[in-house]
């Protein structure tokens, strides 16, 4: 089964991808924070793919994306955005290897996050 | 510097640096000396005394010694206590032996014997008799040999005391019976320390006891014996010296310390064994040192009095020396004003004197040269008022030559100006030293061979006056007209040498002579433009009309910018804070209507619940990209393969509305930086826009061509145009005259080309169509 986490600082939006994935097969391991989720990365070593909020108050996402580069753990990540943040980082996120592709906007089709967690875990 | 004060400083400074080594090291060795023997004085002195002490002590114990060897006292020990019926008599002979020999010694406080018990058996003073000693030193003591008791406070006899004891042996068997005690005034002992004799004013001997406190009395304070602890370096350095116990034991001289009153001393000290007594003798620094104050003040008067000496001889030696040297200076000024009659010369017969000696030979030999240089002076006296009087004759020549209104000039055989005279140089603004030396036709005309109207070529060839009218040129390149006539002049042999020109400056007269022809010319002409300004007058008017109508659009579009600028940051913040809760409704709308739901229109009403959620979306996507801050990703592009990708995208759907797309591209295009993504959509928008303006069909006309530093793209449509209000408010967001249109599209073309520091403008004439026009910096624009 994959493992995936959830990082928002929104606690509904984190309510529905968990009640979401976990219907599709997933196993689901939840961040409130940019820092919960650097601690968890540091920890678990069997996360298969991230789904991580760019704008959170403590540590936004491109924080939790460095910390991945600095501890050299690499792991597939879909950026979710609800605003220019993405745009704002996307020479960072460009110069460690992510896409215009990995970027989905708020309010996101679930089914349409499903499709691009199937093709970056390689399930058809 | 003088020579005189060099040499009387040098002498001064080798006599200062002498003195100032010398007497310090002389004030030295004196203080050492005298220190020396001063302490020499006090050692033999304190050794004397105490060998003295020694020997008086010696003296003691041989004098109780011998007091033992008394019958009488031996005769009392052995009977004395047994219930001898003679113990009365025995007893009254060794009293009387006792106050016998205490008598004889005026220094004896009290002769006592003691039994072997330490049982006072007989004594001199009779009150003691009876007493126990067995625990007294005196009695310890005297048991093993013969023991002097130090000095001690007697409290019977109420003064300090000496006590020397004796065993008591027995004549015949040796054994102990007793023991014989004196006690000792100190009277003896004082006499022989404190005797003044040799020591000054202020020496002192004293004893110092084992336990450290006075012996003797001190010479310098009351009431000491016993009772005044010295410590001092001399009493310590005595100890640790045990005089001749150890006599390689260090030093024993020491310097100059503090005594037991803290006044500075010199000392010597010496130690006797027996009773382990220091002696000590000391001498205050001040009176031993006495001798050396006066020598510091002789020293003193020397250090003052010498530089003084060396001083003045210095100044008379300088005088010496510089005196002739002097007169010699004297003689050469007094040459130099012209005596050459003076004499410096003197008879001396060293240095100076032969150089004053060689002076006057010189003096006599420049007497005779001044002779020869006065007629000499004469003869230039006399060529000089000639050549006066031809500078004169010159002077006045080139006065008239320069005042003349004419431009005068020189010029030789060679077309070489030899002079030239001011109002020439005027004419052609230059100095007239410039011109000398240099080709006339150069100069003039700026030719670069004889000018072919030269009037002096003629002139010279035939001897006569020639004339003729030309141009002068300036360095500037102005030119003014002249008439120039030339006049040859010959040498004595009546060879022709050059010519004059005389240069009258005629471009006035030829001016007015101008202008009275264009005057009519002119007067000719003005009629004609009269009547065409009328017309032009009418033109000017539509002209600013119209400018000033472009510019109140201009400042219409301005307002219009600001106001989008700040409404683009609100929204952009808004923007935020409304997709999360789009999300949590469209993602709970999604979870729900996977749920098995039989109801119909439950489920419908779900579909629109997410499906507006999208809609609401799109909408801020594009308000985003209106108010987004710079362009994404740019790359350099064809513009026109870029416009050519987005038409191929609308064409199919054109066609079924009968819109035709007419492409008029600029042929080899430059590569334009811009981020493609937006740019296109920016022309599908504007393309869009063209064929919704003209619903029955009609022509879309795509141009693009080079416009100053922008790339320019023109989309002209074939519709109705728009109308005044419509051109105000084009760009503000939700404004639109379309039914379905959201009214962001061209608000949001507007921030993609302004993130590109390019311009959008519209320009529309009703029922001619629209022109929408793109300008793009060719440089790319900095974001």
């Amino acid at each position: 089964m994959h493992k995936i986490l959830v990082v928002d600082d929104e606690p509904g939006i984190i309510k529905i991808f968990e009640t979401f994935l976990i219907k599709n097969g997933f196993e689901v391991i939840k961040a409130p924070g940019g820092k919960e989720a650097i601690k968890i990365l540091n920890s678990d070593t069997k996360i298969d793919l991230m789904v991580l909020d760019m704008k959170m108050p403590k540590a936004p996402g491109i924080d939790v994306i460095n910390e991945m580069v600095r501890i050299n753990k690499k792991i597939p990540a879909i950026i979710l955005t609800g605003s220019v943040d993405a745009e704002k980082y996307f020479i960072d996120l460009k110069a460690l290897g992510y896409s215009h592709e990995d970027i989905l906007y708020k309010p996101a089709d679930l089914f349409e996050l499903l499709k691009l967690i199937k093709k970056k875990l390689g399930i058809a | 510097m003088k020579i005189a004060n060099k040499i009387s400083i040098s002498f001064l400074s080798v006599v200062l640096i002498l003195t100032g080594i010398a007497v310090p090291i002389f004030y030295l060795i004196a203080k050492d000396s005298l220190q020396k023997s001063i302490y020499n004085n006090l050692d033999t002195a304190v050794v004397s005394r105490a060998n003295h002490i020694e020997t008086y002590l010696k003296m003691l114990e041989i004098s109780v010694g011998q007091l033992s060897k008394s019958t009488a006292l031996e005769n009392l020990l052995k009977i004395n206590g047994k219930g001898d019926p003679r113990q009365a008599d025995a007893f009254a002979q060794a009293m009387m032996r006792l106050k016998r020999t205490k008598e004889a010694n005026p220094a004896i406080a009290e002769f006592m014997l003691m039994d072997k018990a330490g049982k006072v058996a007989v004594s001199s003073n009779e009150s003691s008799i009876g007493s126990d000693k067995s625990a007294d030193l005196i009695f310890l003591g005297g048991q093993k040999g013969s023991f002097i008791k130090d000095v001690y406070f007697s409290e019977v006899y109420k003064e300090p005391l000496l006590a020397v004891s004796t065993p008591f042996l027995d004549s015949q068997t040796d054994e102990l019976l007793g023991v014989l005690a004196a006690r000792v005034r100190l009277n003896d002992l004082n006499n022989i320390v404190t005797e003044k004799t040799g020591m000054g004013d202020t020496g002192k001997i004293y004893i110092v006891n084992k336990y450290g406190y006075m012996a003797t009395p001190a010479r310098f304070k009351e009431d000491v014996v016993l009772k005044q602890m010295v410590d001092t370096e001399n009493v310590r350095k005595a100890r640790l010296h045990k005089g001749r116990e150890h006599p390689l034991s260090g030093e024993k001289k020491i310097n100059v310390f503090p005594d037991y009153r803290g006044v500075l001393v010199l000392g010597a000290h010496e130690y006797i064994p027996q009773m382990q007594w220091v002696v000590l003798a000391e001498i205050d620094a001040k009176e031993a040192f006495a001798p050396l104050s006066k020598l510091r003040l002789i020293f003193l008067i020397v250090l003052f009095i010498v530089p003084i000496a060396a001083w003045l001889l210095g100044i008379f030696l300088a005088k010496l020396i510089t005196g002739p040297l002097q007169r010699l200076h004297k003689g050469t000024e007094m040459i130099g004003f012209g005596n050459l009659d003076y004499k410096v010369g003197t008879n001396a017969k060293d240095e100076v004197g032969q150089l004053s000696r060689a002076f006057d030979t010189m003096t006599e030999s420049l007497k005779q040269t001044t002779v020869s240089i006065n007629t000499l002076n004469k003869e230039i006296a006399e060529r000089k008022a000639s050549e006066e009087a031809l500078r004169e004759s010159q002077e006045r020549y080139r006065a008239l030559v320069d005042n003349t209104i004419l431009g005068v000039t020189v010029i030789d055989t060679d077309y070489k100006i030899i002079t030239t005279n001011t109002m020439l140089a005027k004419l052609f603004n230059k100095p007239a030293s410039d011109f000398v030396g240099k080709d006339c036709f150069r100069e003039y005309e700026k030719r670069e061979a004889v000018c072919p109207h030269c009037p002096g070529v003629q002139a010279m060839a035939s001897g006569k006056t020639t004339e003729v009218e030309t141009q002068g040129l300036r360095d500037d390149g102005s030119h003014f007209s002249v008439r120039n006539r030339a006049i040859p002049f010959f040498g004595p042999d009546g060879v022709v040498k050059g010519f004059i020109e005389l240069v009258e400056d005629i471009t006035e007269r030829k001016k007015a002579e101008e202008k009275l022809s264009k005057a009519l010319e002119k007067e000719i002409k003005t009629r004609e433009i009269m009547t065409s300004m009328l017309d032009d007058t009418n033109r000017v008017r539509e002209e600013l009309e119209g400018k000033l109508q472009e510019l109140k659009r201009a400042q219409d579009m301005l307002v219009q910018s600001e106001k989008l600028a700040s409404l683009g940051s609100l929204v952009s913040a808004m923007a935020h804070e409304v997709n999360n809760p789009l999300m949590i409704i469209s993602g709970n709308a999604q979870l729900c209507l996977m749920e098995d739901i039989q109801n119909d229109e439950v489920k419908n009403n779900l579909k629109i619940i997410f499906e507006e959620c999208h809609r609401a979306k799109d909408i801020i996507q594009r308000l985003l990209k209106f108010s987004r801050p710079s362009k994404g990703e740019t790359k350099e592009v064809d513009i026109n393969k870029s416009i050519e990708a987005t038409v191929s995208i609308v064409a199919h759907q054109f066609k079924l509305v009968n819109v035709e797309i007419k492409r008029n591209y600029l042929k080899n295009p430059p590569l334009i930086s811009i981020d493609e993504q937006q740019m296109q959509e920016v022309f599908i928008n504007l393309i869009n826009n063209a064929s919704e303006a003209m619903p029955g069909g009609g022509a879309i006309t795509i141009t693009t061509s080079l416009e100053g530093d922008f790339f320019r793209i023109d989309f002209k449509d074939t519709g109705c145009g728009m109308s005044e209000e419509a051109k105000k408010k084009l760009f503000e967001p939700f404004f639109t005259t379309k039914e379905k249109g959201t009214g962001l599209g061209l608000a949001v073309c507007y921030g993609i080309i302004k993130a590109h520091n390019g311009e959008l403008k519209f320009e529309s004439k009703l029922n001619k169509g629209i022109t929408a026009t793109v300008l793009l910096p060719l440089g790319g624009g900095k974001a």
